[in-house]
């Protein structure tokens, strides 16, 4: 039996996001740009689908006077990752 | 990267790749130079106050030990603003927060000395080593680790040593052995770990 892939999670860009702070934690809109190669406004477009989902949380913020988007995953993404990965698991082993 | 689906092997290699980008001790060039500062301001404060003690030149001298915070809070933040990293691990965060509850431990203890007597130079110089040997196992150094460890047994040479004008070389010491050596140590290896 195969389960679903949640679908909010199952697009490259998102799934990168969060497997990205899945190991990190956190990191401003710059870093997952440079990591994901994604555009600044793909990227935010992605970011606030998964801040909509309540999967990741952004903050807005200043440093060293210049605008700063951090982004920090919650623990409701970290269940949805792990649900993702037994999902995947499932069909990988069919 | 774009907002495509993917197949399933394609997930799982995204997810592999992205949390291969993404080790977790990217920071470690800046958290060991953190320790090294507060390795060598906690000397030099020390043996400040070891000088002032022997020429019996202020009565509160040991407030100095004071300095230590005043002088590498700023230090670490102005450090931490610096850094274009862009990233803020679970290791850093812990970090960061240790860090502060060991401050205020130390600074804490050391200001109750003003009105109790005990050997506060061995409870100083056992937390520092706890607090390296903490740090030692979030950053995965060895080196830290086993400072640490030697730290607390010169540390506990402290209690055998009657005047804290005796005390304070060794307690420098501590420092050294906890701290500083390991610190360089640690940076050296940095190269080849991330």
């Amino acid at each position: 039996m195969f389960k679903e892939l949640n679908p909010i999670l199952h697009s490259e860009l998102r799934l990168a996001i969060i497997s990205l702070l899945i190991s990190i934690g956190e990191a401003d809109f710059m870093y997952i740009m440079e990591q994901t190669k994604a555009t600044g406004g793909n990227l935010s477009v992605q970011v606030e689908k998964l801040n909509k989902a309540g999967y990741i949380e952004v903050t807005k913020s200043f440093k060293n006077k210049r605008p700063c988007t951090t982004c920090k995953i919650t623990s409701e993404g970290i269940n949805a990752f792990e649900e993702y990965v037994e999902a995947l698991k499932s069909y990988i082993n069919k | 990267m774009e907002d495509r689906k993917l197949n399933e092997a394609e997930s799982l290699d995204l997810i592999a790749a992205m949390i291969r980008n993404a080790r977790t001790n990217q920071r470690a060039r800046i958290n060991c130079n953190i320790i090294l500062v507060w390795g060598y301001v906690s000397v030099l404060v020390s043996l400040i106050v070891w000088v002032i003690k022997l020429y019996n030149a202020f009565s509160y001298s040991s407030l100095l030990w004071l300095l230590i915070p005043m002088i590498c809070f700023p230090i670490t933040k102005y450090m931490l603003s610096k850094d274009k990293m862009g990233v803020t691990s679970y290791i850093d965060r812990s970090i960061y927060y240790i860090t502060i509850l060991f401050v205020v431990i130390c600074s804490t203890i050391g200001l109750s000395t003003l009105i109790m007597d005990f050997p506060v130079l061995f409870i100083e110089g056992l937390l520092v080593c706890i607090w390296m040997i903490i740090m030692g196992i979030l950053l995965k150094s060895k080196p830290i680790i086993w400072g640490g460890i030697v730290g607390a047994v010169v540390s506990h040479t402290l209690l055998f040593i009657p005047d804290m004008i005796s005390q304070i070389p060794l307690f420098v010491l501590t420092f050294v052995v906890s701290i500083i050596i390991p610190g360089h140590l640690f940076k050296k290896s940095i190269s080849q770990n991330v």
